[in-house]
């Protein structure tokens, strides 16, 4: 069950940055030294192998464009998180990763912007955000970024001397810690609420926001910008929370057939479901990297049977017709006859 | 050609057996033939080593070359038919002196000869059409027509499970393993198939005989590699690669791999094993070498893809070898002792330098993977040590049962059976592996129990020695019969070796097995109607039934 080799390259760890007790960053470079070309905010899919399972999981770059040698992810620890974990417990400098090219809607070329950048950021949703706003100070003069970052505590604060030192270093820069456990002066206490939004953002006309952080903490920040007034289409949101979590559909508990007459294999699966979830435990190469209907790498046709899709954001209206859908985001409702 | 003897031979509803231009494991129609007249001839000379052993007359030589040859037939092999032809040469020619010596000998004590059987008289045409003329004569299943299918199927069992003795005996002999009784016995059963029995009671028997004779000749195996390489201890071995020149080593001989080892110290090559090797990182003579760096692939069905992907050069030892040239690597591959494909380079003698020269030449490893550690070497010492504990642990009620999961792979589907059997033995439970059907679950996490782990790699396929000796110890501890334990046998078979060690396991007594994924092909229902109702050997059925059943025994 290896996946398309093809888009695969080697890339070899050179550093690693302990950023707090549980979060670590990672630099990269290509094996055959070849540059890397990105938008800030993108995100690169690796194929770790965990348990003999090939497993594929994207993480956003959290370095900038502007230093095109080498690319940074960070990776949180989280609680039955398979790749990150073993990321943490085994990944080295010297270490090769398979990894694909850099991928993303969500970065600073193509979501529409303005000068003025409202960063939201929670958690290890720091990494697209760090990467949008170094890019920004580099090569947008013009550039104003309030970057707001959110934590329980100062020791869980990821790159914070990385963000202290743009901070000192730039007016342009306007950094906002939000920790339940305020640790200085400046910082805000309490979780991210209207109140506190309304105390950072007092003007939001001519601004643009990019959010990244978890589902709660993102639907949050996008509400209070809406009922601020900023238009959707300066808003703009990431997503690496599994499809599954965010929308645990309801199951009947009813049995149905899952077929890949390709691949020879006929499973039983249960309604409610990913097909993702399904595919991979049938053994198939199905590559299910953000796992949250963003980056497309699950797209597989449905040739008999219907799911209920809660995104369909990498596929054209051709693909949805002729029955591509993203298998992270469909839930299983129905027997099935599926190709990769 | 006609051959059953692997479990991918060609079935359907109406006919089981390989009978066209190739066999499913790439052998043609003509190797097939060669290799039929091969094992006739052999049974030829055992017949003239047996009677010549009345007058004391014993020739190590010839006792060392039968099972060695008979070896070269076993599956995934040897497929050159000119060195085929030339064991069958060489056996004749070791008849005829056996003859000559032993018809002196007759003289001398005034006896008459024994009546020589066919295959004892039989002569090998002097050319090649002539040999493929010859090949009906000699086929395993000669007689056919005439002869009952249970009889036929019984012989088959009994030649088959003889093969996978003498494979192990070759194994023994290479580590300096030779003993007189033993090829005694071997010679007097092969002489006697080759007199094509015919009465079920006595080839069932014979059966038990084989089993008997594979349960010494696994003593002399197992006591051969330690003596040489010590006892193997739980030791880790990283199945990820790291940077550098390679060899890979693959098969069953420990020997070859430490002359591999020896040869290429300080020259920055790294060897890994592959297959049944694993078990040698368990060994300390083995183990001590600093570029024995760790274990590349899986099982033997897999290699046209890993070996294609392996960027060094590789020895195959023993089986399995199949057809290098899909992948693209024949020129990079070296056969040993009776392995043998067309067009590959074979290494005689202890000098490895053509192999060693090939791996400087090619890329090697460029980047180092995360390691990924499993644990092997839990032999027959470590288990013994280990013995106490796990008694203790059974006590205490920590460890419910045990489960011996283990055999040859294959490729066909219906093998994740034992994947997924591994996975879903619940959690106080201890699997026992060994072969390598274990490469469908060894990597996975399997845990501990109070410090004994779940899963114990034995090592080899002849390591079952190891296991049984377990069983008897664990039998001794709890003052009880070896069916009595909480244990229970989950094989899965692909060629002979497997069929052979089911016999062993059958000829000491221990019922209830399971067998997989199919049943053989030269087995008929009623042989397995009496193989169950004397051993309760059945096939594998589905996962949770199979489970529910062994369970309700600790229950």
């Amino acid at each position: 069950m290896t996946a398309n080799a093809a888009l695969f390259a080697p890339l070899i760890c050179t550093g690693r940055v302990e950023e707090t007790h549980d979060t670590a960053t990672f630099t990269f470079r290509a094996a055959n030294q070849s540059p890397f070309a990105y938008k800030a905010g993108q995100f690169i899919t690796f194929e770790v192998e965990v348990a003999d399972q090939k497993l594929h999981r994207a993480y956003s770059l959290s370095s900038s464009p502007c230093q095109p040698d080498q690319v940074a992810i960070t990776v949180k620890r989280v609680p039955g998180g398979k790749v990150s974990n073993h990321l943490l417990d085994h990944l080295r400098p010297g270490h090769m990763l398979p990894g694909m090219a850099p991928a993303g809607e969500f970065n600073a070329l193509d979501c529409p912007r303005t000068d003025k950048v409202l960063l939201f950021s929670a958690g290890s949703g720091i990494t697209p955000c760090i990467s949008i706003a170094r890019w920004l100070l580099a090569n947008g003069p013009g550039c104003e970024i309030d970057f707001v970052y959110s934590a329980r505590n100062a020791d869980q604060v990821i790159m914070a001397a990385e963000l202290d030192r743009l901070a000192a270093q730039d007016e342009r820069f306007r950094l906002h810690r939000v920790l339940g456990q305020p640790a200085r002066e400046g910082d805000l206490q309490g979780r991210l609420d209207r109140a506190l939004f309304d105390r950072i953002v007092t003007e939001v006309a001519g601004k643009t926001l990019f959010t990244c952080g978890p589902e709660s903490y993102m639907a949050a920040v996008v509400e209070f910008a809406h009922a601020r007034g900023m238009p959707a289409e300066l808003i703009h949101q990431e997503s690496f929370v599994p499809a599954s979590a965010n929308d645990a559909g309801a199951s009947s508990g009813a049995q149905f057939q899952l077929q890949a007459p390709r691949f020879g294999k006929t499973v039983t699966v249960t309604d409610g479901q990913t097909l993702l979830e399904a595919m991979e435990s049938a053994g198939l190469p199905v590559i299910g990297a953000c796992r949250s209907g963003v980056c497309g790498s699950c797209k597989c046709q449905l040739l008999a049977g219907e799911v209920e899709a809660s995104s369909t954001a990498t596929l054209t209206e051709d693909e949805i017709v002729a029955g591509y859908r993203l298998a992270c985001s469909s839930t299983i409702r129905s027997d099935l006859v599926v190709e990769l | 050609m006609f051959c059953v003897q692997c479990e991918h031979t060609i079935t359907t509803p109406t006919a089981k057996g390989c009978s066209y231009t190739q066999g499913m494991c790439g052998k043609t129609a003509e190797v097939s033939d060669l290799q039929d007249l091969l094992v006739y001839a052999l049974q030829g000379t055992s017949f003239y080593a047996e009677q010549a052993r009345t007058f004391g007359i014993v020739d190590r030589a010839v006792d060392a070359f039968v099972p060695q040859a008979f070896f070269a037939t076993l599956t995934n092999v040897n497929f050159e038919g000119e060195r085929i032809t030339g064991y069958a040469r060489q056996a004749q020619q070791y008849r005829d002196l056996l003859r000559e010596r032993y018809l002196a000998a007759c003289v001398a004590a005034g006896k008459t000869p024994t009546t020589p059987t066919a295959a004892a008289q039989f002569e090998l045409a002097a050319d090649h059409a002539g040999l493929l003329a010859q090949a009906p004569e000699a086929a395993v299943n000669r007689g056919k027509e005439s002869v009952d299918a249970d009889v036929m199927g019984l012989r088959l069992l009994c030649l088959y499970g003889l093969k996978g003795a003498a494979a192990y005996m070759e194994h023994a002999r290479v580590l300096g393993q030779q003993d007189d009784s033993v090829a005694a016995e071997f010679h007097r059963i092969m002489a006697w198939l080759g007199s094509d029995p015919a009465e079920l009671a006595a080839l069932l028997n014979c059966a038990m005989e084989i089993g008997q004779l594979n349960y010494r000749v696994m003593a002399m195996l197992d006591r051969g590699e330690t003596e040489k390489f010590g006892h193997p201890a739980p030791t880790q071995v990283n199945v990820k690669a790291v940077p550098g020149k390679a060899i890979l080593v693959s098969g069953h001989d420990l020997c070859d791999l430490k002359l591999i080892l020896e040869q290429t110290e300080g020259t920055g090559i790294n060897v890994y094993t592959n297959g049944e090797m694993l078990p040698a990182h368990g060994y300390p003579e083995l183990n001590k070498f600093k570029h024995l760096v760790g274990n590349y692939g899986s099982a033997w069905q897999n290699q046209q893809k890993e070996f294609a992907d392996f960027p060094g050069a590789i020895v195959m030892t023993s089986n399995c070898l199949i057809d290098p040239n899909v992948g693209q690597y024949g020129d990079r591959i070296f056969t040993r002792s009776i392995v043998g494909w067309p067009g590959v380079r074979h290494i005689e003698g202890d000098d490895f330098s053509e192999v060693i020269a090939c791996a400087e030449q090619q890329a090697g490893f460029l980047y180092e993977e995360i390691p990924h550690r499993i644990t092997v070497g839990f032999g027959r010492n470590a288990l013994m040590n280990a013995a106490p504990a796990v008694i203790e642990q059974i006590k205490q009620g920590n460890i419910r049962h045990f489960f011996l999961v283990g055999g040859c792979d294959g490729d066909k589907s219906e093998r994740s059976y034992y994947t997924d059997f591994t996975q879903a033995a619940p959690d106080d439970t201890v699997i026992l592996t060994l072969a390598c059907g274990k490469f469908r679950f060894n990597k996975k996490p399997f845990g501990d129990i109070n410090g004994i782990p779940r899963l114990l790699d034995i090592g080899q396929c002849n390591d079952s020695y190891s296991a049984i000796q377990l069983a008897l110890a664990l039998a001794k501890e709890f003052d009880c019969d070896i069916n009595e334990l909480p244990l229970n046998l989950v094989l899965s078979w692909f060629e002979q070796k497997a069929i052979v060690v089911l016999l062993t396991l059958l000829s000491l007594g221990v019922k209830n097995i399971r067998v997989g994924p199919s049943v053989p092909g030269f087995l008929t229902d009623n042989l397995l109607a009496v193989l169950n109702q004397e051993f309760g050997l059945t096939t594998i059925g589905t996962v949770e039934d199979d489970l529910a059943t062994m369970l309700q025994k600790s229950a």
